[in-house]
């Protein structure tokens, strides 16, 4: 096969795409893909090292926080209430996480979900009325019960991997561990704290932390099943 | 920079195929990712695909679709090739069904533009004058199949074997197609395309 017109073609490729498409091609790709809700599309691979930072971020915060709250005043480890999410498989489903002393509790989860943020409810004024309170108290243990709640019952779902990936579990659950002790710090100082509204503030976002690290646990450990399954079909199907 | 891109190519063909961060970005769901992807290959699949269906808005419906599949399987990419070529494989292959969309058309072009037209003695490559702008329109004329074998060969880069994959038929065939659309092209080129 005679070869001028194929080395012209090599010569000149890039002037072969001259050609412009539309713009309007792309927004309708936008429109087809919405990449913004592909936020939780699954990774194939996971690369530990940029995971691993991730969670060293999650700390640093969680770290940050608790630094903040504790310069509000140094305490007597006085505890008010247990843990909510401790590792111990020993938590039963007939043992939700103790409450602060005399706290109504409500399994209602989609009306604490619905109680207003504390942004809404925190007092302009730095001295409120002991009615106030108690009040800001209530709400924020009710929406701290209701995280608490599903901090245990996702940790209960990691628990169920710690077989097949032992070693995984334990680096998730020592990730955990970390920002629940944070939590018990946190709480040992309530009792003798005069900033007690933005030390229940720390602890939520803690529990709330604690929250998002799971799930992404729990995604990861979906991610794995996912590429585990495809490896097996793709290995069945070429043998 | 010629150099440098030859070498990046020789790389691609020797080394094992590092991840992409653009892609990467992508499967982590950065929409500004998407976009850049986006920009980073539009062109050249646009002028892949138009070479193949040769009509503007079959070109863009290929475009719109092959870069949302991508996009939606991205978990699928395990960099067996690299992006560019994963992508470009999805561009060809929607190309190739819609022009199979538009099959009389094809049967049609074929059976009157062959008919008239030597396959064997075509005309001497060096007498013919090459310029990037006729042998562009000259491609435009050629009947459908004889466009999709020459431009997957000339154009794309795919060999032989690889065309005869793509398109489901035999080596063989892809052979004879290749030298009856060079020579169909060549006498277009000859006779000056207007």
């Amino acid at each position: 096969m005679n070869s001028r017109l194929e080395q012209f073609v090599r010569d000149h490729r890039e002037e072969f795409d001259g050609e412009e498409p539309d713009k309007k091609i792309w927004e309708k790709i936008l429109q087809d893909v919405d990449p913004g809700k592909k936020k939780q599309a699954p990774l194939v691979r996971i690369d530990w090292r940029r995971w691993s930072a991730a969670a060293a971020v999650v700390l640093l915060v969680a770290g940050a926080v608790w630094y903040i709250s504790s310069r509000a005043g140094k305490t007597s480890p006085n505890i008010v209430r247990t843990a909510p999410a401790t590792v111990t498989p020993g938590a039963g489903d007939k043992q939700p996480a103790p409450l602060a002393q005399g706290q109504p509790t409500t399994r209602d989860s989609a009306r604490t979900s619905k109680e207003p943020t504390l942004a809404e409810i925190r007092p302009k004024e730095n001295k409120e009325s002991a009615s106030q309170a108690t009040e800001l108290d209530n709400s924020m243990n009710e929406e701290m019960y209701h995280y608490a709640r599903l901090v245990e019952i996702k940790h209960k779902q990691l628990k169920t991997i710690e077989k097949d990936e032992p070693l995984l579990y334990r680096q998730f659950a020592s990730d955990v561990n970390k920002l629940d002790s944070v939590y018990h710090n946190l709480q040992s100082q309530l009792p003798q704290n005069p900033n007690r509204e933005q030390l229940l503030e720390a602890m939520l976002q803690n529990l709330q932390l604690q929250m998002g690290l799971l799930n992404h646990q729990l995604d990861i450990i979906k991610q794995i099943n996912h590429s585990k399954k495809t490896e097996y079909e793709k290995a069945y199907k070429t043998t | 920079m010629n150099t440098s891109n030859a070498k990046i190519a020789e790389l691609e063909l020797t080394e094992p195929i590092l991840h992409d961060e653009l892609v990467e970005r992508c499967k982590r769901g950065d929409s500004r990712a998407y976009s850049e992807l986006y920009q980073k290959y539009s062109k050249a699949m646009y002028n892949t695909s138009l070479r193949i269906v040769n009509h503007t808005g079959d070109a863009e419906d290929v475009m719109q679709e092959a870069f949302t599949d991508a996009f939606r399987s991205l978990e699928d990419f395990h960099y067996k090739s690299t992006f560019g070529a994963w992508l470009k494989r999805i561009v060809i292959n929607k190309s190739i069904n819609q022009l199979r969309k538009r099959k009389m058309d094809l049967i049609d072009i074929d059976k009157t533009n062959i008919g008239h037209l030597p396959d064997e003695d075509g005309p001497d490559e060096n007498e013919v004058a090459l310029k990037v702008e006729d042998i562009k329109k000259a491609v435009g004329f050629l009947p459908n199949g004889y466009r999709t074998v020459l431009t997957l060969y000339l154009f794309e880069g795919y060999d032989q074997e690889e065309i005869a994959e793509i398109l489901q038929v035999s080596h063989a065939t892809v052979r004879t197609q290749y030298m009856r659309a060079k020579q169909k092209l060549l006498q277009y080129l000859k006779q000056g395309v207007s």
